[in-house]
């Protein structure tokens, strides 16, 4: 018995012994809000630390970035306040703010953004973003150099007349210089320019920021933000009900049946945006029946989107059979068809009066996708397609895709900057990125042309056209079947104002009290 | 006896490390029949930008994929013997000082879970089994059949609804204090709570039924001494050796509760690894999860040698 009673009390001193390591390492206040602090919750972490390409997300306002969004989505003053381009976009002239101390006091200056190119030139850069590579961002740059302290210059060795869209945020990020190690990753906190600064990151607990005092802007009303890791969205509401956070912000924020429910709640208030997600299916154009575009249009026609974001996103989405993101500036606004008589009619024409079975793929990661295929399926029953649901982890979901073992399938993509080029050529060209790698087999002659024609054209109405009738082809032709536009979705407390959900995040700079 | 159970502890370490070799070929194993090409995983996340075959085949080789299997499982091995399991595909990070990290909070989750099963299981069963066939005693039966059947995910919702969010009276996730770990170590403890009782139960109604037992109580040993001196410490050692497994299965199965309750711990790490298709992270983490778990066995079968002696002697 004696025995026993020792492996017990040993038992319980290592438990007490890691308890109070934990209490010395940590901070139990992080869980209180206050006047000067405020609690607020995210899925995913996100200041993934000195590994990762930004260290953290743009949405903390830690860092900034040459060339910004817009309200209306197109490039705007960052860090660089104008351009010039020269040479039919061979070379681009960034004049850059001149009252710019990065956190730790050294000053910006020309010196620091080719730093970070520098930093960008010694290879990808993996993040939990978007991946960093300089060929990505800036392709068939040759050179980068200062014309003075304020003033640098990117010389292409293609046009690159889009290149403002592709350094929209996360595409030219500007950190500073001394916090690089050799390889180009962080070697402690990342310094930015931002109006927060990082003070403490447990990983997968959470980051903390304080405000900015040297900022060159308007600088943060609360003075210091956690933002504490929760991945479970179940529990995210339930912090937010129980005041341990005072809001929620990221990707997946909240999902629309839960901001339903907070929406019933007085002490909350929901805050909605577009976003730069699009939802949609691909189908396998190398083999029958999808080989045939009346089959693709049949299968768009016959698709309620409408009825599908009510029943299933509670409409939080946005129906689309274009495939360019709603938040880009060239966005064209097409209705969306639904006719199940024509899409009768064309499956009709494809299939001879017989039925087809087809397999539709769906990530078995991401619940609502069940749903949403029996939905589907139910409707493409009608043009004469029997469809199997599959439900798969996804990187076997992506194998099946690359060799074309598959009929339909659930996948999404996020714009990244605005840049309708990347875009279209990823879905549209044939050797685009979900194009080759999806077994789509899309190609129209038309759409090569116009997507080579673009890349010369400095004249903004005309390129417009070009984009617009790329949009009119990708409804027409639906190389891939596009089904809605998420929204970007945030809850808070009503003690706060100004949390006002953005196409990505929040602005956290803005965010105060309520007197 | 000193001599004799040195030389168990040996023999016992000896016969592990095969178990463990076998471990080390599956985790790798795991990395190499994963779905996908990693290569494909590093460059092309957000798929936009379809990498060349060429920027493909320099990821191959820079991360040693185009090398054959056996050299490639050699130089892991090697590595993992000298403290290197790789870095993250994702975050680039190495793998081992991150589960260092992370594994202190997991252990903390996991003894206190111990001490729930261990302490609630024991009590409950050693209740039942005094008054067996009572009231009590049937409703426990009952009740271990629940706990076995209800699923973690839920009770965790449950008692964070009930507890969090309505009574307030304990956080709803985060690892910053030992009250943060109550409700975790609870739910994982749950099932675990029925079968220690359960087993508990048995255990001492077997001991109850022996002539030893018989003779003390017929000699008027009080019913207290008879239980706590005579019978207890002959049934507990078979659930000293579950608790003991249970532990480390507690360190790899942990998952759930900790995804639920944001615990940054070795489950965590492995959720997040399994979402992003991590699988570096995955082969580091079950590898030390196998490890951890046949060093704990090993662990156990010490400590029960320890306790009756019997077991070294191989009675």
């Amino acid at each position: 018995m004696k025995k026993i009673f020792l492996l017990l009390l040993l038992l319980a001193s290592v438990l007490t012994g890691c308890g109070q390591e934990q209490q010395a390492t940590t901070v139990a206040e992080h869980t209180v809000n206050n006047s000067s602090q405020v609690n607020l919750a995210a899925f995913r972490p996100l200041a993934p630390g000195p590994k990762d390409a930004y260290y953290c997300s743009k949405i903390l306002g830690v860092w900034e970035s040459l060339i910004t969004r817009g309200p209306d989505g197109r490039p705007a003053p960052g860090l660089a306040t104008s351009w010039e381009m020269h040479d039919g976009g061979r070379e681009w002239i960034f004049k850059l703010r001149q009252d710019v101390n990065f956190h730790n006091g050294t000053h910006f200056t020309a010196d620091s953004v080719l730093k970070n190119f520098d930093r960008m030139k010694i290879g990808y850069k993996s993040s939990y973003f978007y991946g960093m590579r300089l060929e990505s961002y800036y392709p068939s740059i040759i050179k980068y150099e200062a014309l003075d302290d304020y003033t640098i210059r990117l010389v292409f060795a293609k046009p690159s007349i889009n290149q403002l869209y592709k350094m929209i945020n996360f595409g030219s990020p500007v950190f500073a210089p001394e916090c690089f190690d050799a390889e180009g990753n962080f070697n402690g906190f990342a310094i930015g320019t931002g109006p927060y600064k990082i003070t403490e990151n447990v990983l997968g607990k959470y980051v903390k920021l304080e405000r900015f005092e040297g900022y060159y802007g308007k600088k943060g009303k609360i003075p210091c933000f956690i933002i504490r890791n929760i991945p479970n969205a179940d529990v995210r509401y339930a912090a937010l009900k129980a005041g341990e956070v005072m809001g929620v912000l990221d990707i997946n924020a909240i999902p629309p049946f839960l901001a339903e429910e907070i929406k019933k709640d007085d002490r909350f208030a929901i805050s909605s945006n577009k976003s730069s997600m699009i939802r949609f299916l691909h189908l396998n154009g190398s083999k029958f029946p999808f080989n045939d575009v009346r089959m693709r249009q049949a299968v768009s026609l016959a698709i309620n989107r409408d009825n599908l974001v009510q029943a299933m996103y509670l409409n939080y989405a946005v129906p689309t059979s274009n495939v360019l993101n709603y938040t880009s500036p060239y966005y064209k606004d097409i209705p969306v068809e639904y006719n199940l008589a024509k899409a009768q009619r064309l499956a009709a024409e494809v299939l001879q009066g017989k039925r087809c079975q087809i397999t539709y793929c769906i990530n078995g990661g991401e619940t609502l996708q069940k749903g949403e295929a029996e939905l589907i399926a139910y409707w493409l029953k009608d043009i004469g397609l029997d469809v199997t649901i599959k439900s798969q982890e996804y990187a076997t979901m992506m194998g099946l895709l690359r060799h074309g073992e598959y009929g339909i399938a659930r996948v999404q993509q996020g714009l990244a900057n605005g840049d309708p080029y990347g875009i279209f050529y990823t879905f549209m060209m044939p050797d685009g990125s979900r194009n080759a790698t999806s077994s789509s087999h899309y190609r129209n002659a038309e759409v090569i042309q116009l997507m080579t024609e673009v890349q010369f054209i400095e004249d903004e109405d005309k390129r417009r056209a070009i984009y617009d009738r790329l949009q009119e082809i990708s409804v027409q032709e639906q190389p891939v079947v596009p089904l809605f536009n998420d929204k970007s979705v945030v809850a808070y407390s009503r003690h706060l104002k100004n949390y006002d959900a953005l196409i990505y995040g929040i602005n956290l700079a803005e965010i105060e009290w309520v007197d | 006896m000193g001599g004799l159970m040195l030389k168990y502890i040996y023999q016992r370490i000896l016969t592990a490390l095969p178990v463990m070799l076998g471990i080390s070929l599956l985790s790798f194993i795991l990395g190499v029949i994963s779905p996908g090409d990693p290569a494909e995983f590093v460059l092309d996340r957000d798929g936009f930008y379809a990498p060349t075959e060429e920027q493909l085949a320099e990821v191959r080789t820079e991360l040693g994929l185009d090398r054959p299997l056996w050299l490639r499982y050699a130089s892991w091995m090697l590595g993992v013997l000298q403290g290197d399991l790789g870095s993250s595909y994702i975050s680039g990070r190495e793998i081992l000082p991150d589960i260092l990290l992370y594994l202190p909070t997991t252990i903390e989750v996991a003894v206190l879970a111990l001490l729930f099963a261990g302490v609630g299981g024991i009590c409950l069963g050693i209740i039942c089994a005094v008054y067996r066939d009572s009231f009590f005693d049937q409703l426990v039966k009952n009740l271990t059949n629940v706990m076995l059947a209800v699923p973690s995910f839920w009770l965790a919702l449950v008692l964070i609804l009930i507890f969090c969010e309505n009574l307030r009276l304990l956080p709803t996730s985060g690892a910053d204090t030992i009250v943060h770990f109550i409700l975790p170590a609870f739910v994982i403890s749950f099932a675990s709570m029925g079968t220690i009782c359960r087993f508990m139960r048995g255990a001492l109604l077997s001991e109850f039924g022996k002539q030893y037992f018989l003779i003390a109580k017929v000699r008027g040993i009080s019913r207290c001494k008879l239980v706590f001196c005579y019978a207890l410490p002959n049934a507990i050692i078979p659930v000293i050796a579950m608790l003991g497994n249970y532990f480390a299965s507690c360190l790899g199965g942990s998952i759930i509760a900790e995804n639920i309750f944001a615990i940054p711990g070795i489950g965590s790490m492995a959720m997040e690894a399994i979402s992003y298709r991590d699988y570096p992270v995955l082969q580091g983490y079950v590898l030390i999860c196998g490890w951890t778990l046949v060093l704990v066995q090993i662990a156990v079968d010490i400590m029960i040698a320890y306790l009756n002696p019997k077991v070294k002697l191989g009675e």
